[in-house]
């Protein structure tokens, strides 16, 4: 077996349990939530049988165990039960709004990736004033909160300017729309992981322009255009690709936040909300497909790493 | 924290001589931005811990008759929309901010610090165990299971950070895992161990101090994640209670009302931003403290070429070499500086050094390193290191002046003219690739031949450098070849273009004694077999006695002796050239009079500007004191820079 298959084997074994525990935590938040779910939902104008009624039918008066191997068994099938608040199911919810935040997540890389390369590779072959004003900027980009700089572009480009739209979201059968709509979430998400991409690659590539193996290929004669995009670069990747994993999962965290800044109905969105109403079942399954994305991401992030580093192949 | 595991730690420098903890702390406040950082970070915690005696106002007191008023002398930083002092929300809204995230990153260090420790130094099962449970914790998205949790504690930051706090452990965990690691396989802590130190002393008094700043750099980073995470939290309505404003619900508040007053958005965000930055600029300044950690630390090798004193000197008008040796290479005065300390100052490494080399005869290149060998070679094809400079000298290759060309013009002779091989043929290859594919894109650049063609090629070159499966050893990868295999694969490269003029700095040194003599012979044949002309960097006299025609010796940056090979090794006529020849294995009794040569070469600034061997040298007298020592003749065609030559010779018997 080849050694990278060999090691998506293994983590694979690992990510399995880890999402069983995942799965197990989550269901068990629902049984911390004090009060019961129909008192809460059905609000206080409601009688004590229509309370008893409501949590019957959500069967949440049966044995705990009884419950959560009845919920494990129907979640393993991709059925996650059904929202407390609007009886779609939950699976069918999500589904809905996963497009919206794998748009943003894409759209962001697609910005970020080859920016950062183009900064972090000319910081690295300009060490001078370039690089030191890049640092400074990397500085105060990492530290700026992603809603501040969403809520100041939204002031500057949909309210002063009216370039794009403040909130809202057109789906994909629409692509300029599309794009539009996106437009300053993605931008808003991008430019605090941009510059701190940046200075992974300028790091990286510092580090690889000063190995002999640089200098032997310009030696043999290979121009400067091979040695640098071909090999430099090509050495520099593998730390690279471990910070795009961080920042793909930083992204989830903040796709959260900027969802609900600028209104876009996706996970994040549908996670908040689910949290404000005390949705239990659509809570649990926002933080599963959560924890499921970050296995894989992690899961990706290891063998993208190994197939840009020979080394780490084996023999 | 917030973007799960933390990076790989790299290995501290723990071998480091140790300064007093406290000196080596107070380093940090050397830098203007981490000193500002440390005043900013104290006075936000100052005016956080005594809000209710300094602010102006109470942070919840409304006042709707002033609504959005800008800055006035009752209202420094303006009102809000419910007519609420700015500034006095400001200076009790980082107070649920900075305990909030100081509870997670106190949680996350109690829980990850001891069982990285443990699992670190231990090893075995329960480095097994914890490091799944940290495995775990990565597949977890804090971030996430934090906005969740607030369903049943909403607003409970005590309870919302403390979860954060838990599920960071596990990336505190495994970076104080992989440091503990680094430390426990250095040497001195087996020293400690035998010593009978139990283990308890072993980690407080050698594992403890060395972990410490790395530690600390990561503690003021997860301070820094928690500050967002909890302000994103409050920006969401989950984090905080209204009854209590922090800088996170302020934005938010701010956000409702940027089209009726767009500054309210400056205040929360700048104390937020400058909070976030100060903690970064102190973690990455702690981190420049351990020297060579990590990437985050720059190289400081510009500030190694302090401003010295002035070394050029007016060269008095002599050949290079004497008139028949003119040939193929010929190098005069070839001086390569460094810039130095000031402006416009810059420090020669290489001193007006001029050698010769004809088609199909071998020059060695002899000193010990750092006298400037390596990057006298690295000169001919236009390839010293950053951000060293030729200021003077001339370069003539076959009529062609190399000092001073464009790189365009230097690539037309890289490879094709001049082939080049260093000293860790490991280190040579590019290891992202196989060595057929480096082989052949330097192949097919050099000739412009076909993708087939180049195959063909490769395989023969292969061969050509003893290697006996060139088809297999082309699909290998470098780290898959040992390091003679390695360095044949690196000769067939810098021969790919059948050069005229080959470099080979320290060909033999990082390989095994037996594979030494093969890789020498394999190059004599090849030179011979082709008439190239090589340039041997050796600091191996045996290397120069079995290879060499004629030899170079050098010495802080200059040419001490020069001559043919055979003549140079029997007769010395510099003292340095007597004192290598000694401390060779082998050494002949003829010249027992040096027995090793005592100290080491100075570094560049500290060259004296009379004889700079003078400081070593067995001989030394005032004459050697007097000024700067020129290369003059000794015999014919051997030169030495030493003004006790003729002594030297008369004590050999020569």
């Amino acid at each position: 077996m080849s050694p990278i298959l060999k090691m998506t084997f293994g983590r694979l074994a690992l990510a399995l349990p880890m999402l069983f525990a995942v799965a197990t935590a989550t269901f068990f938040l629902q049984q911390l939530v004090p009060g019961d779910p129909g008192s809460f939902i059905l609000g206080k104008d409601a009688t004590q049988a229509e309370i008893r009624q409501f949590d019957a039918s959500l069967g949440v008066n049966r044995p705990v165990l009884a419950q959560y191997s009845s919920w494990l068994g129907r979640a393993i099938r991709g059925d996650l039960g059904t929202s407390w608040t609007s009886h779609a199911p939950v699976t069918q919810t999500l589904l809905a709004a996963a497009p919206v935040t794998l748009s943003l997540a894409v759209l962001v890389m697609i910005v970020i990736v080859p920016l950062a390369v183009v900064l972090g590779t000319a910081a690295a072959l300009n060490r001078g004033p370039a690089d030191r004003l890049l640092q400074a900027i990397a500085g105060f980009a990492i530290a700026l909160p992603n809603f501040w700089i969403g809520t100041g572009l939204v002031l500057l480009l949909a309210v002063d300017l009216r370039v794009f739209p403040a909130t809202g979201y057109t789906g994909l059968s629409d692509p300029a729309q599309w794009l539009r709509s996106l437009a300053l979430p993605v931008a808003a998400l991008a430019i605090g992981p941009m510059m701190g991409l940046a200075l992974q690659v300028r790091g990286a590539m510092i580090d690889v322009l000063s190995k002999d193996y640089i200098r032997s290929l310009r030696a043999a004669g290979l121009p400067p255009r091979s040695v640098l995009f071909k090999h430099a670069l090509r050495n520099a990747m593998p730390p690279v690709i471990t910070t795009i994993g961080f920042q793909l999962l930083g992204l989830l965290a903040g796709a959260v936040v900027i969802e609900q800044l600028f209104n876009l109905p996706g996970i994040g969105t549908v996670l908040v909300t689910s949290v404000s109403a005390h949705d239990v079942p659509l809570v649990q399954g926002a933080v599963l497909l959560f924890a499921v994305v970050v296995v894989a991401v992690n899961l990706l992030t290891d063998i993208a790493a190994a197939v840009a580093n020979p080394r780490a192949r084996g023999r | 924290m917030l973007a799960g595991p933390a990076p790989e730690a790299a290995a501290p420098a723990g071998a480091e001589p140790r300064q007093p903890a406290a000196a080596r702390w107070l380093r940090v406040l050397r830098s203007p931005a981490s000193a500002a950082s440390l005043l900013w970070l104290l006075a936000v915690v100052i005016v956080s811990a005594f809000a209710s005696a300094l602010a102006p106002d109470s942070p919840l007191q409304q006042n709707l008759t002033a609504l959005f008023q800008g800055s006035s002398l009752h209202h420094l930083l303006g009102t809000d929309e419910l007519g609420r002092d700015v500034l006095s929300r400001l200076m009790f809204g980082g107070a649920t901010l900075l305990w909030g995230s100081a509870e997670a990153t106190a949680i996350a260090f109690a829980l990850g610090v001891p069982a990285g420790l443990l699992a670190g130094y231990t090893g075995r099962t329960p480095d097994r165990v914890l490091s799944w449970v940290a495995d775990l914790s990565f597949a977890l998205p804090a971030f996430i299971i934090v906005v969740a949790l607030a369903v049943i504690y909403p607003q409970n930051v005590l309870i919302l950070m403390g979860a954060l706090g838990v599920i960071s452990s596990g990336g505190v965990l495994r970076f104080t895992r992989n440091l503990t690691r680094a430390v426990r396989d250095e040497l001195y802590i087996d020293a400690a161990r035998v010593a009978g130190l139990t283990r308890r002393q072993i980690l407080t008094r050698h594992i403890l101090p060395v972990i410490t700043p790395p530690l600390v750099v990561q503690a003021c980073l997860g301070m820094s994640v928690g500050l967002i995470v909890l302000a994103s939290l409050s920006f969401l309505g989950l984090g905080t209670n209204p009854e209590t404003p922090n800088w996170g619900q302020m934005i938010y508040d701010a956000s409702q009302q940027i089209t009726t007053d767009p500054w309210l958005m400056v205040p929360g965000g700048a104390a937020l931003v400058l909070t976030v930055i100060a903690l970064n600029v102190l973690g990455s300044s702690v981190r420049d403290l351990a020297p060579g950690t990590g990437p985050g630390s720059r190289p400081r090798q510009r500030a190694r070429y302090r401003s010295g004193r002035a070394v050029l000197q007016p060269n008095p008008a002599m050949p290079a070499e004497p008139a028949q040796a003119i040939g193929l290479l010929e190098v005069r005065d070839l001086t390569v500086a460094f810039p130095a300390g000031g402006r416009d100052r810059s420090q020669p490494v290489v001193d007006q050094v001029s050698f010769a080399v004809r088609a199909g005869e071998t020059l060695g290149l002899v000193g010990e390193s750092g006298c400037g060998k390596t990057v006298s070679v690295l000169a001919i094809p236009g390839l010293v290191p950053d951000p060293g400079i030729v200021p003077r000298g001339s370069i003539s290759f076959d009529g062609i002046e190399l000092a001073g060309a464009r790189q365009q013009g230097l690539r037309r002779v890289r490879g094709s003219r001049i082939g080049y091989i260093s000293q860790d043929p490991m280190a040579a290859l590019d290891p992202s690739f196989t060595i057929g594919s480096q082989l052949r894109e330097v192949i097919r650049r050099l000739s412009g031949c076909s993708r087939r063609e180049a195959k063909t090629r490769c395989a023969q070159a292969l061969g050509e450098v003893g290697i006996a499966d060139p088809a297999s050893t082309a699909r290998l990868f470098p780290h898959q070849v040992s390091g003679g295999m390695a360095q044949r694969v690196a000769i067939a490269r810098a021969l790919a273009g059948t050069p005229d003029l080959l470099i080979a700095d320290e060909p033999t040194t990082a390989l095994d004694v037996t594979v030494q003599a093969e890789i020498l012979d394999l190059l004599r044949e090849l030179k011979e077999r082709r008439n190239m002309a090589l340039i041997m960097v050796t600091h191996d006299l045996g290397v120069v006695a079995d290879a060499c025609d004629r030899v170079a010796v050098m010495y802080a940056g200059q040419i001490v002796e020069q001559g043919s090979a055979d003549e140079v090794l029997a007769t010395p006529r510099h003292p340095y050239t007597a004192g290598l020849l000694n401390s060779m294995p082998g050494d002949r009794p003829a010249a027992r009079r040096l027995d090793a040569i005592p100290g080491a070469v100075p570094a560049p600034q500290d060259w004296p500007s009379w004889c700079r061997f003078e400081p070593r040298c067995p001989m030394a007298a005032d004459p050697c004191r007097a000024g700067a020592i020129n290369l003059t003749e000794a015999g014919p065609g051997r030169r030495t820079r030493c003004v006790r030559a003729a002594e030297l010779a008369a004590a050999a018997g020569t």
